[in-house]
């Protein structure tokens, strides 16, 4: 499989029930100053708008916001549907207040690794900025 | 004029009732258990007044006698984790008797995905956690929500309304808890996305009749007019939005209203906020004939995002705490050391009330004293909130239901940020070198020169402080001006 070329589009929103759109406000901003194409989907995102406008903008990556603590159920399936739309290598970013009991969210390694196990590529913290998120996902694509 | 239908107009016995049959009682199984509103409202009764525990009553006699209610937040998947987690804050800290309690129902529940929240409920089971953020009011129903009355001694409230909080609230008031909500503008413009402002002033207009019906049966009810938003919102916006909701809930009929506040962390913006916004309702309201209401000055804490570690947060807390003992408010809602994190943890809350019981008695009957930075804040205030509200009023041909659907239309009705479709949101807004809230660009908002300028001024400090232009990303790093660490040098 020829790997596609990498053209600098992401897609953002907040996933779900979940109407905090200030995490995906600054990271649009921060993608657009960084020279990325963003296609800005606003809050209480479903799984299949988020990859309709993948296929539409032809997303390098989903950068999924969550901030009200039920991520870890708002975001189960996703992979999946990203492969049956043909968007198998498709690049998933989750970040924000993803996990709703205090403990878990205590227990990083444990959170990460459940998204790991849904297809999430990686887990951002709440405390993760906005330019760390560019530079992290430039590194993933290997770009400048 | 003929694009809405809405108007400033009370619901006749027979349209509610016809809406609560065929609209609202059948959302979920649930509401078949509250379809005898006579016994509803006499088991509200009994769980409220009869016990000495109404949320209405003991707010208006707090504010009376200027006692400070404590008013801690609590949400968890299962009725056992909340029932163990408000005993626990009773039990472990001084809320009691000056008390009351917000409940807030998770965000599933919030947008009538009862499906969802009956998923949530099943994985807490499986998981022996909460996988909800907040308590599934409508998939317990009204059997579940005596039970917590029941178990706590602080009266109660719901925090529970995106687009559709009507069964919720049903759910509650029938359980004794007194208070609902009165805020369709606040809720479009913080949780839908959307659902159209006229809609959803129907839909609103709803829970305040239902509350206003509770009150004239006997069960005093004191709904909530909040303008929490975004958390980055100016305190003319605020404060406007809030005169707006207290004449549409005025004529449903309601007559005490919780005024919550959503502070900007400024002591003398949002001092004036709180009193220009009680002064404005007061007046609009005897305007338009709504002689016999009663409005109670609250705060919440900042809704903006908060810092990742203790000490920080505390000093929001505290300080929180402080604007709102010395700005006037009677109830204070208490966020806690977890705010950066998660939903609360009982441990959290009970130390939140320590803290604030603790700076309640440090303060005393210490209030901000008169002085002529808060004149000039009010005055300012003042002009902006009474050209914003004549404008929407003379656009309504003075129905202000009317009048506000076709100020979001010409954006004069908008904030910076928004998830509402329907927001123009070509505002922007920072932080003076105070850090009070100041427009940068006010978009097509339509405000007096006077306050334009002042504003500007204001902005001005910021940038002879800094010894920069102000420029756009002073307003990206505004947004966490107040949950950045701070940077230690080593």
């Amino acid at each position: 499989m020829t790997r596609r070329n990498v053209n600098k589009s992401v897609v953002i929103g907040t996933i779900g029930s979940d109407a905090h759109i200030i995490g995906g406000w600054v990271l649009k901003h921060a993608y657009e100053d960084a020279g990325f194409k963003v296609a800005f989907l606003g809050a209480m995102v479903s799984h299949q708008e988020f990859i309709n406008a993948a296929i539409e903008v032809d997303a390098d990556a989903i950068l999924v916001s969550s901030s009200y603590g039920m991520g870890l159920i708002d975001c189960e399936g996703m992979r999946d549907k990203c492969i049956e739309a043909g968007l198998g290598d498709i690049i998933l970013y989750v970040g924000g207040t993803i996990a709703a009991p205090l403990e878990l969210e205590r227990n990083w390694p444990e959170v990460e690794r459940r998204f790991r196990e849904m297809g999430f590529n990686r887990a951002f913290k709440n405390t993760c900025t906005a330019k760390e998120s560019v530079t992290t996902l430039k590194a993933d694509l290997g770009v400048e | 004029m003929a694009k809405y239908e809405i108007r400033n107009k009370r619901l006749t016995d027979e349209e509610f009732f016809r809406i609560r049959k065929e609209e609202v009682l059948p959302q979920w199984e649930t509401g078949r258990d509250l379809e005898n509103m006579d016994e509803c409202i006499s088991a509200a009764h009994e769980l409220s007044v009869g016990l000495g525990r109404n949320y209405a009553i003991t707010l208006r006699d707090a504010n009376e006698q200027g006692i400070h209610l404590l008013q801690p937040q609590f949400g968890r998947a299962l009725t056992e984790y909340m029932i163990d987690g408000m005993c626990y804050v009773e039990d472990e800290s001084p809320l009691v008797p000056a008390g009351l309690w917000n409940v807030f129902s998770d965000s599933y529940t919030r947008k009538n995905n009862y499906k969802m929240a009956a998923v949530g409920i099943e994985r807490s089971i499986q998981e022996g956690t909460t996988m909800l953020n907040g308590w599934p009011i409508v998939n317990f129903g009204v059997e579940e929500a005596r039970k917590i009355k029941r178990a706590v001694k602080s009266p109660m409230t719901l925090n529970s309304t995106d687009e559709d909080g009507r069964l919720a609230s049903e759910t509650a008031l029938a359980a004794g808890w007194n208070a609902c909500n009165c805020r369709s503008i606040t809720e479009c413009m913080a949780h839908c996305k959307n659902i159209r402002l006229d809609e959803e002033i129907h839909i609103n207009q709803y829970e305040s009749r239902l509350a206003a019906i509770y009150h004239e049966r006997g069960v005093p009810q004191s709904p909530h007019i909040s303008c929490n938003l975004t958390g980055y919102d100016s305190c003319g916006f605020k404060s406007f939005i809030m005169v707006v909701q207290a004449l549409l809930g005025s004529e449903q009929g309601i007559k005490q209203f919780y005024l919550e506040f959503g502070i900007n962390m400024n002591m003398v913006q949002d001092a004036a906020m709180m009193r220009v916004t009680k002064k404005l309702c007061e007046e609009y309201c005897q305007r338009f004939g709504y002689t016999d209401v009663r409005f109670i000055v609250n705060n919440n804490m900042f809704q903006g995002a908060f810092p990742p570690r203790l000490e920080e947060a505390s000093a929001m807390m505290n300080l929180a705490v402080m604007i709102g003992i010395m700005g006037g408010s009677t109830a204070l809602v208490l966020k806690c050391q977890d705010e950066a994190f998660a939903t609360p943890t009982k441990e959290g809350m009970a130390a939140s009330v320590r803290m604030a019981r603790h700076l309640d008695t440090l303060l005393g009957a210490l209030r901000l004293p008169d002085n002529a930075a808060l004149r000039e804040e009010e005055h300012m205030l003042e002009l902006e909130v009474r050209a914003m509200m004549e404008k929407c009023l003379e656009a309504g041909d003075g129905d202000i239901a009317l009048g506000i659907c076709l100020g979001v239309d010409a954006g004069w009705v908008q904030t910076m940020i928004s998830p509402w479709k329907y927001n123009r949101g070509n505002v922007l807004l920072m932080r003076d070198a105070e850090n009070a809230m100041r427009y940068f660009n006010c978009g097509d908002m339509p405000l007096p020169n006077e306050v334009k300028q002042y504003h500007l001024d204001k902005l001005k400090s910021r940038a002879a402080k800094e010894g920069r232009p102000l420029d756009f990303d002073m307003v990206v790093s505004d947004l966490q001006y107040a949950s950045r660490l701070p940077i230690i040098q080593k």
